[in-house]
């Protein structure tokens, strides 16, 4: 089955790369392909003598085309085929999948959107769609817009082997520049039994002038409760500094299908508080930070985890950047501290060298271990426009792998085919 | 980093990482601070090589726009300088007899040419825009959308088209129906991103959820599916989205660094968070791959258990965990009828009752699928 789906997948990626130049000439079309080696190896502690390494190899290819042909239609797909190539892995030897993959079509006054195929349905409150199926949109006078979608999830972890059944809808009103109100509803189905059916609500809007709202709720119709409560309030302070709160109440079991036994043991109600800024200076300096104080249910979990990201751009162009982050997590049963170094030059104009150092230590021993690192160093050489060879290397030392060492190899083809480099293509419409 | 330093003795290999560290993050700042400068991105004003000329004192000597811009009028493209007036129009006027260079140029010896002003990405006609009346007005032409130009002394980026301010004069509706691309054939990669609308900042990563449950549309112009698919796409990638953006440090990603460790306490504060990816099938694997699977047995390195873990009163009982973070048993335990729980738990079964004090009301006993397994 794995090798089925390796090959199939390899046919359809490999036609559609074959196909995308074709609709070039007609429409905005993007095609990537992305081949990778990597090496792994176990390092025990300390000593570079350990055991098999493993190895294999990935080609990731994702091609997307709009107004193709003058048309309306529009298209996306991404996938990747795998190949193991030591027989130390558990994975299977060969696999491959269809990670997205739609065809669609919208008419030039954008009233009315169809596609079709394997796709992410981000619309509402009530849940998100990762499904084989379809979706609808239609925009009505009066700024309303209806949206619709059904199929079999394309991945349910509570439904393994089998298809479950989701369907959703959306209707939402969008009066301003920057404001809509949204009401939703999801069903999925585990089986023969509902596992979840929500209603939600979402809105965005501005008060107070610059100062922009954000918020969600999800009522759980199965469990007659709240599932999920947010909202994010930003304001622009300056043209450098935005500021941020929010604050949540969450059922922690929301995501547990109405098919869980594991809903019979526990009833409770979580919550987070917590706010932030992001500072940008006209200069060299950004600054973000933020804190949550996370409440659980129980009273002895409380937790909080803080952050502060400083970094600094240091040339001109802005091409190199070098940061620190300092972070601390708690959850009243253990926590970390974070400290991670990093930074991204490019010592030629077609070189670009990463680092990446990033340090924990733990607030308890974690298997007799109470610190861990990650080492990341990362080149890329850009051959011509478009195509870049990328050679990474990662060490890994922390208390469940004991020590790990990790090799990438990349080739990336990126091609960007736009209708005339940035004209205006064809027909568009003027301004409304 | 003074009490991971002290651990280091235990442990040669992370001597290696420190010292990778050091050369790492010292040549860093050094390659940058030899390549540039630390004055940070430099303003229109500075990047501009020796042209200072002033919009104003032309518009007062009634110089039209069209006298110097002769090409725009027929303009389709946004092409940087080819719109901008060649050395020849200038010296219509500026014959050059008088040291007239100096006007314009800041090294009249040496003049420079303009700063490249492309904006790749964007569609602009200035064929379609220059005639057209403002709606509800009489005003039309280049004042329209270029007023603070024409009051300029030397060129500024300040007085490029601000997108929120002149273009939502007409193209509000484009834009309340999520039409960028009208305009921005590639937002992407475009560097004109109209930040102040949708900035990104703090804590960006744990709060985008927020606002993209207002749909995926407005996220779509500037993200390709290929970018939320690297996150969201559950089981259907083959490598994590880090491990596929290791050059990229300057970006955030739910599991950078040592998140092995980190995923334990991580998740007793927002487990529910976790499922809205994993499912117990991909904790299960993992487990079993690293030896800390079911088939371990409690107390042992190959069991994610303590000691002690099914004696109550032991305080590392499971019962009492379960309490604080049940999802953290659903992950790998959730199997429907099938699960383990059931085998003590069921009626009648050495488990016990497993409820809570305030047990729901919600689920039929009877009919519930999550209730039958048990009381069937």
């Amino acid at each position: 089955m794995k090798r089925n789906t390796f090959i199939t997948t390899a046919i359809l990626l490999g036609g559609l790369s074959a196909g995308a130049p074709a609709f070039a000439a007609e429409g905005d079309v993007e095609f990537s392909l992305r081949a990778l080696g990597t090496l792994t190896r176990d390092l025990k502690a300390g000593v570079f003598n350990a055991t098999e390494p493993r190895s294999s190899t990935f080609q990731l290819v994702s091609v997307g085309g709009r107004n193709l042909g003058k048309t309306g239609l529009f298209g996306e797909a991404g996938g990747y085929m795998a190949q193991e190539l030591s027989q130390s892995t558990l994975a299977p030897l060969q696999r491959g999948d269809l990670t997205y993959g739609h065809l669609g079509w919208e008419d030039r006054g954008r009233h009315v959107r169809v596609q079709a195929g394997r796709l992410f349905v981000f619309t509402g409150a009530a849940g998100y769609a990762f499904l084989d199926g379809g979706s609808a949109t239609l925009r009505l006078p009066g700024d309303v817009r209806l949206d619709a979608y059904g199929g079999t999830a394309a991945f349910q972890g509570f439904a393994e082997g089998f298809k479950a059944p989701i369907y959703g809808a959306r209707a939402a009103w969008n009066p301003w520049e920057y404001g809509h109100f949204g009401l939703s509803f999801q069903s999925v189905s585990d089986v023969v039994d509902l596992a979840h059916r929500n209603v939600g609500l979402d809105f965005a809007l501005r008060a107070m002038g610059p100062v922009k709202l954000t918020g969600a709720y999800v009522h759980d119709l199965l469990g007659g409760r709240t599932q999920e409560a947010r909202v994010d309030a930003a304001y622009a302070v300056t043209k450098f500094l935005d500021v941020y709160l929010k604050g949540e109440v969450r059922d922690p079991l929301a995501r547990l299908p109405k098919t869980s036994i594991f809903l019979a043991f526990v009833q409770r109600t979580d919550g987070a508080v917590g706010g932030g800024f992001d500072l940008r200076t006209p200069g060299a300096l950004s600054v973000r930070g933020g804190y949550d104080r996370v409440l659980v249910g129980d009273g002895q979990s409380d937790g909080y985890r803080g952050f502060v990201d400083v970094r600094l751009r240091v040339d001109p162009a802005g091409r190199h950047v070098a940061g620190v982050e300092l972070a601390r997590l708690s959850n009243g049963d253990n926590g970390y501290g974070q400290c991670r170094l990093y930074g991204r030059v490019k010592p030629a104009d077609r070189w670009t060298l990463s680092a990446d150092v990033d340090g924990y230590v733990f607030a308890k021993e974690i298997r007799g271990e109470k610190t861990s690192l990650v080492g990341t160093l990362a080149a890329r050489w850009e051959a011509k426009a478009g195509l870049l060879v990328g050679v990474d290397g990662q060490v890994w030392s922390n208390p469940y792998f004991t020590n790990q060492a990790l090799g990438i190899v990349s080739v990336t083809l990126d091609e960007k085919l736009f209708y005339a480099r940035g004209a205006a293509p064809a027909g568009v419409r003027g301004a409304k | 980093m003074s009490m991971t330093l002290c651990h280091l003795t235990s442990n040669p290999m992370k001597h290696l990482l420190f010292l990778f560290a050091a050369l790492a993050l010292g040549a860093v700042p050094g390659c940058g601070w030899l390549v540039g400068s630390w004055a940070g991105a430099p303003t229109l004003e500075e990047r501009q090589d020796g042209i200072i000329l002033s919009h104003a004192k032309h518009t007062a000597e009634g110089i039209g726009c069209e006298d110097c811009h002769k090409t725009i009028k027929a303009s389709e493209t946004i092409q940087g300088a080819r719109e901008l007036p060649k050395k020849a129009t200038c010296i219509e006027c500026h014959d050059g007899k008088e040291k007239q260079c100096g006007f314009c140029h800041k090294d009249e010896k040496k003049g420079g040419t303009y700063v490249d002003l492309r904006m790749d990405g964007i569609r602009f006609s200035h064929k379609n825009h220059i005639e057209r009346k403002l709606p509800g007005t009489d005003k039309a032409g280049c004042e329209v959308c270029h007023a603070s130009t024409m009051q300029s002394t030397k060129p500024s980026e300040s007085h490029r088209p601000d997108m929120f301010v002149t273009c939502m004069q007409c193209h509000k509706r484009s834009f309340r129906r999520e039409d960028c691309v009208l305009c921005h054939a590639n937002l992407t990669e475009s560097k004109q991103l109209p930040l102040s609308m949708f900035d990104h900042g703090g804590d960006w990563l744990n709060r985008h959820g927020t606002p993209a449950k207002g749909g995926q549309a407005v996220c779509a112009h500037c993200h390709k599916t290929s970018f939320c698919a690297d996150c969201h796409t559950r089981a259907k990638v083959p490598l994590r989205a880090e491990l596929l953006n290791l050059d990229r440090p300057d970006r955030r990603f739910r599991h950078r660094g040592d998140w092995i460790s980190k995923h334990p306490i991580e998740a007793r504060m927002d487990g529910k968070s976790c499922l809205t990816c994993h499912d117990k099938k991909s904790c299960g694997d993992c487990h079993d791959r690293m030896g800390i699977g079911h088939k371990g047995v409690a107390g042992t390195q190959k069991s994610p258990h303590p000691a002690g873990w099914l004696t109550r009163g032991s305080g590392a009982f499971h019962g009492t965990e379960a309490r604080r973070d049940v999802l953290v048993c659903a992950a790998c335990h959730d199997r429907g009828a099938a699960s383990n729980c059931v085998t003590c738990h069921r009626v009648g079964g050495p488990g016990g009752n497993p409820h809570p004090a305030t047990p729901k009301t919600d689920l039929d006993k009877n009919t519930s699928p999550a209730c039958v397994p048990c009381h069937k």
